[in-house]
C-alpha cells in the first residue's frame, strides 16, 4: 500500500508521525516512505482492532516484515544504493 | 465527519421525526429548540444509539426501553424501531441505518445495522458495515466528548472522587490524542521484535548467535522492567514534587496569615491587657461617680450662694442672735440658785420663787417668738461643713474631675484599640483554621526526603538503562554481523531493523503528545475559559488561571496562585463554562473534525457568560448542534440568528392544553417538528405565557 494523504484521515497523530519519520535513517532509497506506509497500516489496524477483534499481531508483524523485506531486497539487489542512501 | 440529517421511527417520543443539520462552514450551528420533556435528550440518545449501538444508551441499554411508552400492541408483537443518520466523512456521503424490534416486555430482536455510500447513482450498500463504520465515525471512546449534555459534562470536574475526575479527564485526553492506539501498537511491535529474535535463533548453527539472542532477550526484558520502574519513580517524583510545591505554598500562605503559636501568644497578651484596662476603667468610673456625691462638688457649685448666706449668718452670729443664747442661758440659770444678776433664785424663798417664775415666763416667751431664729440657728450649724474654704488648685473638685475624665478617655481609647486588635487576631486565627505550621514543615521535610530518594532511584535507573542499552546496541551489531553471513539471517536482520525504526518513530510521537499536546490542551482550555467568563487576570479577576496538571486534574487558580476547587469555589455557570472550555480545547488540539452535539449547554447561565460561552463554542466547533430551551435562547437570539444554518422547533403534542395554545390533533404523545425556521412561533408551537400556564394549571 502506498501512502496517499487523501486516503488517510490526516489527524493529529499522523501529523506528529510525519514530523518524526524524517528523523529515521534512509537506509535505502524509498525506505522512509515504506516505513511511513507501514506505520499508517499498523495504526489503522489498531483502530479497527479496538472496534472488532482482528488478528492484530499478525497484521503488525506483516507490516513490519514488509518494510524489512523491502530493505533486504534493495540491499541484496543493489548494496551500493543502500550505502549511498546512508 | 459531519452529520447531514437524521430520521427517527418509534424511538420513544420520536415516532416519526426528521432533522436536517447545517453542514455549511459559515453557518455551522444547528439549533434544536425544545422545552423540557419535548425529546431533546431522546434525540441525543437516539443519535448515539444509531452511530454506536446499545453501549451508547444510558446504562449500556440495560433495561432501557426504546419504543414509545404508550404503544398499545397485543402481547408478543414487536414494534419496529429505527434511526437513520446521513453523514459526510472523507469527502463522501454515507447513510447509516440502525434498526431493532422490541416487544412491550423489553425483548429486542432482529437488531441490524446497515451502511450505504450515497453516490450519484444511489445508495450503495457496504459489507460488512462494522469496520467501515468504525473507520468513518469517531471512535466510540470519544463519543462522550462530542455528544454530551451540560450536566454530564460536569463529571470532568464534579465527581465525588478525585480519582474518578482524573480518570474521566485522562480518558478523554488519551482518547482524543489517540495515546491508547500508540500504546497498543508499541506493545504489538515489542512482540514482533521478540518473534524476530526467536527466528534468528534458528539461523545456521552459530552458538554465539544463540547466546547473543538469549542475552538480548534478557536485556530487553530487564530494560522493560527498569523503564517501568523508572517511569513509576518519575510519576511518583512528580506527584511528591507537586505535593511539595503545594505544601510550600500552604506554608507561605499560612505564614502570610500568621504563625498560629505566635498569634495565640499575641491574643492572650491582648486579652490580659484588655482585662487590665477594663478593671482600671471600672475603678475610674466608680471614682468618677463618687466625685458627684462628695461635698466639694456642692461647695464648689454653691459657693456664690453660700458665700452670701454665710455672710448673713455670720452677721447674725456676730450680733449674738445666732445661736439664740437666751433660752439655754436662762434654762441654765434655773438649774442653779443664783441669777445672772446675782440675786437669789432659791426655791424656798418668796423672791427666789418669783424670780424663777419670771425666768420661766421669759423662756416660754422666747420659745414662742423665735421660730425663725431657731431655723437660722439650725441652718447655720447644719451648713457649717458647706462653708466655702480656701483650697489650692490641685485639690479643687474640677481638677479631680478633669484628671479622672482624661484618664477615662485614655483608657477608653486603649480599650478600643485592644478590642480591635483582639478581633483582628481572632479573625486571623480563624482563617488559619487548624493549620499548624510546624506540622506542615515536618510534612514538607518528609516529602523532600521522599522526592530526593525517588530522584536518586530515577538517576540510578537511567544509568543502568544507558548501560544496558549500550550493551544491547553492541550485541545487536554483533548479531547483525553474524546474521548477514546467511541469506535468511539477512532478511530477519532487515526486519528487525525496520521494526526498530517503526518503534522509534511511534515512541517519539508518543513522547511529543504527552509532553507538548497536553500542554496545548491546558493552554487552550485556559484561554477559552477566561474568555467565556470574562475574567481578565490583569484587572484583578477572582479567577486568574486554569490548567490541566500532569496528573490530569483540572485546576483553577485565584489571585496569588491561590488554588480554587472547581466544583466548590466556582458557581454553576462557571463550572459549565469550564467543562465546555475543556471539551473545546481537546477537540481543537486533537484536530478531530467532528460535530459537537450538546444538550442544554447554557443551563444556569445568563447575561455575559451565556452569550460568551455560546460565541466561543460556535467559533471553535467545526459543526455544532445545540439542544436549547427557550430560556437558554433568551438574550442570545442575535447570536443564534447570525450563526445558525438551521433552527428547528420540536414540540411535544402531549403539552396541549397545559402549555400549548392550539390542539395539534395528535392522539399519541410525540415529538413534532413544526414549520418554524427561525426563533418565532407558529400555530403548532405557540405556547401559553407563563402566567396563563399558572392559571390553567390551577386546580
Amino acid at each position: 500500500m502506498s501512502f496517499s494523504k487523501d486516503k488517510v484521515n490526516k489527524n493529529k497523530m499522523i501529523q506528529l508521525i510525519l514530523n518524526e519519520y524524517e528523523s529515521i535513517e534512509e537506509r535505502c532509497e524509498g525506505y522512509r516512505k515504506e516505513i511511513l506506509d507501514a506505520i499508517i497500516e499498523i495504526l489503522k489496524a489498531e483502530k479497527e482492532h479496538n472496534v472488532q477483534r482482528t488478528t492484530i499481531q499478525k497484521q503488525v508483524d506483516t507490516a513490519c516484515h514488509k518494510v524489512g523485506d523491502f530493505l533486504h531486497r534493495t540491499h541484496d539487489t543493489n548494496p551500493s544504493t543502500t550505502e549511498a542512501a546512508k | 465527519m459531519k452529520l447531514i440529517s437524521a430520521k427517527f421511527q418509534n424511538f420513544r417520543l420520536l415516532r416519526d421525526l426528521r432533522l436536517d443539520f447545517s453542514t455549511s462552514a459559515d453557518k455551522k450551528l444547528t439549533v434544536i429548540r425544545a422545552s423540557n420533556e419535548s425529546g431533546k435528550t431522546t434525540i441525543l440518545n437516539a443519535l448515539q444509539w444509531a452511530l454506536y449501538g446499545e453501549d451508547a444508551l444510558p446504562n449500556k441499554g440495560r433495561g432501557h426501553r426504546l419504543f414509545p411508552v404508550d404503544w398499545d400492541v397485543p402481547d408478543g408483537r414487536a414494534i419496529p424501531i429505527s434511526v437513520q443518520v446521513d453523514f459526510e466523512a472523507e469527502r463522501n456521503q454515507y447513510r447509516l441505518i440502525r434498526s431493532v424490534e422490541e416487544t412491550t416486555d423489553g425483548h429486542k430482536q432482529n437488531s441490524k445495522v446497515e451502511l450505504f455510500e450515497i453516490t450519484d447513482t444511489g445508495a450503495v450498500p457496504i459489507h460488512p458495515p462494522e469496520a467501515q463504520i468504525a473507520r468513518l465515525l469517531l471512535p466510540s471512546n470519544l463519543r462522550e466528548v462530542f455528544f454530551t449534555d451540560g450536566d454530564r459534562a460536569l463529571n470532568f470536574i464534579e465527581s465525588d472522587s478525585l480519582i474518578d475526575k482524573r480518570k474521566q479527564v485522562e480518558n478523554a485526553i488519551r482518547s482524543l490524542l489517540e495515546l491508547d492506539v500508540i500504546e497498543s501498537a508499541l506493545d504489538h511491535l515489542k512482540k514482533t521484535v521478540s518473534r524476530l529474535n526467536k527466528d534468528s535463533r534458528n539461523i545456521g548453527s552459530d552458538i554465539e548467535l544463540t547466546e547473543i539472542v538469549t542475552e538480548l532477550e534478557k536485556i530487553t526484558k530487564k530494560v522493560e522492567l527498569l523503564e517501568n520502574e523508572r517511569d513509576d519513580a518519575k510519576q511518583q517524583f512528580d506527584r511528591v514534587n507537586q505535593s511539595l510545591e503545594k505544601i510550600a505554598k500552604d506554608i507561605e500562605a499560612a505564614l502570610l496569615k500568621g504563625d498560629q503559636d505566635e498569634l495565640n501568644y499575641k491574643l492572650k497578651k491582648a486579652e490580659a491587657e484588655l482585662q487590665n484596662v477594663r478593671n482600671q476603667e471600672e475603678k475610674l468610673i466608680s471614682e468618677h461617680s463618687q466625685l458627684f456625691r462628695k461635698p466639694p462638688l456642692f461647695r464648689e457649685l454653691l459657693t456664690p450662694i453660700l458665700e452670701q448666706s454665710f455672710e448673713k449668718l455670720n452677721e447674725l452670729r456676730d450680733q449674738g442672735k445666732l445661736p439664740s443664747p437666751t433660752i439655754p442661758v436662762l434654762a441654765e440659770r434655773l438649774t442653779g440658785i443664783t441669777c445672772i444678776c446675782g440675786e437669789s433664785l432659791e426655791q424656798h424663798s418668796k423672791d427666789g420663787k418669783r424670780r424663777r417664775k419670771h425666768i420661766e415666763q421669759l423662756i416660754s416667751e422666747s420659745r414662742q417668738a423665735d421660730e425663725l431664729q431657731k431655723c437660722l440657728t439650725d441652718l447655720y450649724y447644719g451648713s457649717l461643713n458647706l462653708k466655702p474654704i480656701d483650697i489650692t488648685d490641685d485639690k479643687h473638685w474640677i481638677t479631680d474631675y478633669k484628671r479622672i475624665s482624661s484618664q477615662l478617655e485614655k483608657l477608653k481609647t486603649r480599650r478600643e484599640e485592644l478590642e480591635k486588635e483582639q478581633a483582628a487576631l481572632e479573625v486571623q486565627l480563624e482563617s488559619i483554621g487548624d493549620t499548624n505550621i510546624q506540622e506542615l514543615r515536618a510534612t514538607k521535610q518528609n516529602y523532600t526526603a521522599q522526592r530526593d530518594a525517588l530522584n536518586n532511584t530515577r538517576i540510578e535507573h537511567e544509568r543502568e538503562l544507558e548501560r544496558l542499552k549500550e550493551r544491547r546496541r553492541s550485541l545487536a551489531a554483533t548479531q547483525k554481523n553474524l546474521m548477514t553471513k546467511d541469506r535468511r539471517g539477512k532478511q530477519v536482520s532487515a526486519r528487525l531493523e525496520a521494526t526498530g525504526d517503526i518503534e522509534q518513530i511511534l515512541k517519539n510521537a508518543y513522547s511529543r503528545i504527552t509532553d507538548e499536546e497536553l500542554k496545548k490542551v491546558s493552554q487552550s482550555m485556559n484561554t477559552f475559559f477566561l474568555e467565556m467568563i470574562g475574567a481578565d487576570a490583569e484587572q484583578g479577576a477572582i479567577i486568574q488561571k486554569t490548567e490541566i496538571s500532569d496528573n490530569f486534574d483540572i485546576l483553577v487558580y485565584g489571585p496569588n496562585d491561590q488554588s480554587l476547587a472547581p466544583d466548590v469555589d466556582l458557581n454553576g455557570a462557571s463550572q459549565r463554562a469550564l467543562t465546555s472550555a475543556f471539551i473545546l480545547a481537546l477537540t481543537k488540539v486533537s484536530e478531530v473534525n467532528a460535530p459537537n452535539v450538546i444538550d442544554t449547554p447554557l443551563g444556569m447561565m445568563d447575561g455575559f457568560v451565556k452569550r460568551s460561552v455560546l460565541k466561543t463554542v460556535i467559533r471553535e466547533s467545526s459543526q455544532l448542534i445545540l439542544f436549547l430551551t427557550r430560556s437558554e435562547i433568551k438574550d442570545c437570539e442575535d447570536i443564534i440568528t447570525e450563526a445558525a444554518g438551521h433552527i428547528i422547533t420540536i414540540t411535544n403534542s402531549a403539552h396541549y392544553p397545559t402549555i400549548l395554545v392550539n390542539d395539534p390533533y395528535i392522539k399519541e404523545p410525540q415529538a413534532l417538528r413544526c414549520e418554524c425556521e427561525d426563533l418565532g412561533e407558529c400555530k403548532l408551537c405557540k405556547r401559553r405565557t407563563d402566567s396563563e400556564v399558572e392559571i390553567h394549571t390551577e386546580p
